[in-house]
């Protein structure tokens, strides 16, 4: 498979929630072809949102009695 | 005069050793072991003094092979030597580029497998919390399968994060490419988990993550 095969598959399988990122948005432009190659670097989650979803979802089993 | 002559060329041997990389030792290797394997038998006269094994007596029927060149079956095997240490710098000298050129190479493709891991990172971390929310009342089973599932997705964040320095600033040799494989495996890890509780996880991204990795030079 060749880089330009395996860019196309990351872009296919890439649906991002928060498309804010200017930083996200431009290396997707850049891996596709279609820009510059960003200076930054795309940042790396920080999964605090999934903490407080985990959090959320243990008091939601816990009031329906599936969890102590 | 003659042993000063061996001095200065073993001297200069030593020198333009040292300033070769191993790869480039080995493809000097490559073409003299060719021009021995060749050159000897081209250039060795039939007729000359024969340093080998001697003939066998005449029995009346014709020699097999010439006296005075070396036996064939070494010299195919210095000829196989030679083109199996040169063989693995052929695509180099195809490609016509210099050890910068495709070290700068290299550290491009290491950069575009960082930031589409980084991606694919990020898509997998949506899935996930889109998951987490829409299981509204999740069994003590589901709880501990999403905190699997976050704890490997942390874990790829870390191997990529431990690359990223060598990334923006270049250095790091093979452990950059080393990293970022462990951030790919450990992601794929977590994409397994979320497909594994029925979270939508586009198959495009697992093979995306599989394909890096073959990109990268990991077993698959």
């Amino acid at each position: 498979m060749k880089p330009g095969q395996v860019v196309e598959l990351v872009l296919a399988g890439i649906e991002i929630a928060s498309k804010g990122a200017d930083a996200v948005e431009g290396v997707k432009r850049w891996l596709a072809g279609d820009g510059e190659r960003p200076v930054d670097l795309p940042p790396l989650p920080s999964f605090a949102d999934n903490e407080l979803a985990i959090a959320a979802a243990e008091a939601r089993a816990r009031k329906a009695g599936n969890i102590k | 005069m003659l042993g000063e002559l061996i001095k200065q060329t073993i001297s200069l041997g030593v020198a333009f050793g040292l300033a070769l990389t191993v790869e480039q030792m080995a493809t000097l290797y490559g073409f003299v072991s060719l021009l021995g394997a060749f050159g000897v038998r081209m250039f060795v006269s039939p007729g000359g003094k024969d340093e080998g094994p001697k003939d066998p007596p005449s029995t009346g029927e014709p020699p097999t092979r010439p006296s005075g060149r070396p036996p064939l079956i070494p010299t195919a095997a210095a000829f196989l030597l030679g083109l199996a240490f040169l063989a693995p710098a052929l695509p180099a000298c195809s490609s016509g580029q210099t050890p910068q050129a495709q070290a700068v190479q290299a550290r491009e493709v290491a950069r575009a497998a960082y930031a589409s891991g980084v991606l694919a990172l990020t898509a997998l971390d949506a899935v996930h919390k889109t998951w987490v929310e829409s299981t509204k009342e999740p069994t003590g089973e589901q709880l501990a399968a999403f905190r699997t599932t976050l704890g490997f997705l942390k874990q790829a964040a870390d191997a990529l994060d431990e690359a990223r320095p060598w990334v923006e600033n270049g250095g790091g040799g093979s452990e950059i490419k080393e990293k970022i494989l462990a951030g790919l495996d450990f992601a794929l890890l977590g994409a397994t988990e979320l497909a594994r509780g029925g979270a939508p996880v586009k198959p495009e991204t697992v093979e995306a993550l599989n394909a890096l990795r073959s990109l990268l030079g990991g077993a698959s």
